[in-house]
């Protein structure tokens, strides 16, 4: 089984990791913004925008080190 | 559809692996990936990392303009992790995606590409907008896997990832992005497919 994060504690992270950063949901995603970096694949969830999806962690990864707080999230979330 | 990098059961043969791909064999010294990424799910181990170069042509409407885009010697880095393989993008480094095996990220990767370059078409108010939006997107670097990628390309090139029947190019080959305006006139049933072109990255 693929391992995952609810995306409620994705948005926690974000908050205490990635201040000021910007958030919305495209047709197909989540974009989120910070530090003029953009992640543009965070998934809506399955079969569309949920409330609170399981994301995959690779996604996570991929997201954190794009924006470059790793050292941050892996204080809030298990990443490795 | 154009996928050079096709493995086939010849490469099995080739490599005397009678009974298949079933995990990281090694063969005269070498990790054998080739029949692995394409025929079916590997095992090698965890953290094994592939370096690929992407090109892939896509034709988009966006707000009263047909778009052609071609993006050339993107990077991504395909990796075995603790749960499945991810295809992770250096340059576009905002993306990633999943799959059960190589082939299965990279099919989910070039969607996810697509999916992206749609979502800005119908964010932006017009071409100048959208051209400067993709660009952008595709230019930006995951600067946390920039070092592996280099390193994979240059187990490539020190032959320790097996590329038999896989194509190769030289890691440094130029990156570029396209944006073009495509006349009404011009748009074809070539344009409903897919195209694309995905090699081994192999450091100079």
């Amino acid at each position: 089984m693929p391992r995952v994060v609810r995306l409620k504690d994705i948005w926690a992270m974000l908050d205490a990791c990635a201040p000021g950063h910007q958030r919305r949901a495209t047709d197909h995603s989540w974009r989120v913004t910070f530090n003029g970096r953009t992640y543009a694949t965070l998934p809506l969830g399955p079969h569309g925008r949920r409330e609170n999806p399981e994301i995959e962690t690779g996604h996570v990864r991929a997201m954190v080190r794009h924006l470059q707080i790793w050292g941050c999230a892996e204080r809030h979330l298990t990443l490795a | 559809m154009i996928l050079r990098a096709m493995a086939t059961d010849d490469a099995c043969r080739a490599n005397d692996q009678p009974d298949g791909p079933v995990g990281p064999r090694r063969y005269r010294g070498r990790e054998r990936y080739t029949a692995l990424v394409m025929t079916e799910i590997p095992s090698p181990a965890i953290g094994s990392a592939l370096p690929f170069l992407f090109t892939y042509r896509d034709t988009l409407f966006g707000p009263g303009f047909v778009v052609h885009v071609e993006a050339r010697n993107g990077r991504a880095l395909c990796v075995r992790e603790d749960d499945q393989w991810w295809m992770y993008g250096v340059n576009p480094g905002g993306m990633a995606a999943p799959g059960a095996d190589p082939h299965a990220a990279h099919a989910a990767f070039r969607k996810a590409f697509n999916h992206v370059l749609v979502d800005i078409s119908s964010e932006v108010d017009g071409f100048d907008a959208f051209k400067a939006a993709v660009e952008a997107f595709f230019n930006e670097t995951n600067e946390g896997y920039v070092a592996e990628w280099a390193a994979a390309a240059e187990a490539i090139r020190q032959g320790r990832i097996d590329t038999t029947g896989f194509a190769t190019a030289p890691a440094s080959s130029p990156r570029s992005i396209e944006v073009t305006i495509k006349a009404v006139d011009a748009v074809g049933a070539a344009d409903n497919t897919a195209d694309l072109e995905l090699l081994y990255a192999e450091a100079a």
